[in-house]
């Protein structure tokens, strides 16, 4: 990731005038919306079949359009949007959608709880409407990036998590318009398993990262028969147990 | 109007997750039990989601791999660990797995 430079103005030779609006975006915030975008356009790229695999899958399920293409961006969670209309196109009902979808998305109050600090010293407004956008992507690019600024912070956070949005939810759209028209069998769903395998190699910083993996793994693949979408949940308390054990002894 | 119902459960749920210890609770109240096995979470869920993800829904019994599958998660696993490019690693992946998926 490149290395932010804090611009500065220069007011050296500036004539006296009125204070600019607030509405001009500050140097930090340009630059932080600028690395934002920057981060972000590889991993956006990586996930555009992902979004369109999700689209195809709408179409071909029981789940309205309308729905499914509304789905992407007030959930703004791909994996939790195919587990829920995978419930609710095996006939489950909306409130065992609604779990399965907690259930996968039971990691974001732990990304929520890494990255606290960087919302402890934002506006009330940002604590409340920020930790909407917290994501895979978004949690793993944040807390790779150092910089304290809480202005920075917010502009970085809100062109990351917007460029990913807007285009998830595009292909998303794009996927139901072109599902009646793709071929079965190419192979696009594959996007989905490689793209959380590459995921969760840069997740496995140490052995206890390792050993929750693979463990979280090996019990999901136990517990697969467990209804609900409850072999997932087995398999995240299972590996989170697992590495926080593995750490203590090592 | 179950889809309906079943998004805005999982919205409201979702956004309750999200903001629990941005906004509602003070992380550091938590058990330093809970707070160490938190960390492994991303780990574990990731590799978890693999594993549903390969068995489309059909339980146990959709999990079984084919060569191509396998050959692509390696390109996947070994392109991601070497390059630390997520979009590396994807286009690794796509390309062995239509490789091995068009020789077999």
């Amino acid at each position: 990731m490149s290395t932010l430079v804090r611009e500065r103005p220069d007011h050296r030779d500036a004539p006296a005038a009125p204070a600019p609006p607030t509405t001009t975006p500050s140097p930090t915030r340009a630059a932080g919306a600028r690395a934002g975008l920057r981060d972000m356009v590889p991993v956006t790229v990586a996930i555009i079949p992902f979004a369109m695999v999700l689209g195809v899958t709408i179409d071909a399920s029981v789940v309205p359009d309308l729905v499914g293409a509304v789905m992407a961006p007030v959930l703004y969670a791909g994996s939790a949007n195919f587990a829920a209309i995978s419930v609710v196109d095996a006939g489950g009902t909306a409130l065992t959608a609604a779990f399965t979808a907690l259930v996968v998305n039971v990691r974001f109050t732990m990304y929520g709880a890494a990255l606290a600090h960087r919302f402890r010293d934002q506006p009330r407004w940002f604590r409340w409407l920020g930790p909407w956008f917290i994501i895979d992507q978004t949690f793993a690019l944040s807390s790779a990036r150092a910089e304290p600024d809480p202005a920075w912070f917010r502009a970085y956070w809100f062109a990351a998590a917007g460029l990913i949005g807007i285009v998830f939810t595009a292909m998303a759209v794009v996927g139901i318009l072109l599902g009646p028209i793709v071929p079965s069998g190419i192979g696009l769903e594959f996007t989905v398993p490689a793209m959380f395998v590459a995921l969760g190699v840069s997740q496995v910083r140490d052995r206890p990262a390792l050993a929750a993996a693979v463990a979280g793994a090996s019990v999901t693949a136990l517990a697969l028969d467990l209804p609900h979408g409850l072999g997932l949940l087995a398999g995240a308390v299972a590996g989170a147990t697992t590495g926080a054990v593995a750490r203590r002894m090592s | 109007m179950t889809a309906t119902f079943a998004l805005i459960g999982a919205a409201a749920g979702s956004y309750v997750l999200r903001i629990a210890f941005v906004t509602l609770i003070d992380v550091e109240r938590l058990p330093d039990a809970v707070r160490e096995a938190l960390r492994y979470v991303g780990p574990a869920v990731t590799a978890a989601i693999v594993v549903t993800s390969l068995a489309h829904g059909e339980g146990r019994a959709g999990l079984h791999l084919s060569a191509a599958q396998v050959t692509g998660l390696l390109a996947a696993a070994v392109t991601a660990w070497r390059t630390g490019s997520l979009l590396w690693a994807l286009g690794a992946a796509m390309g062995s797995f239509t490789l091995v998926g068009l020789l077999l």
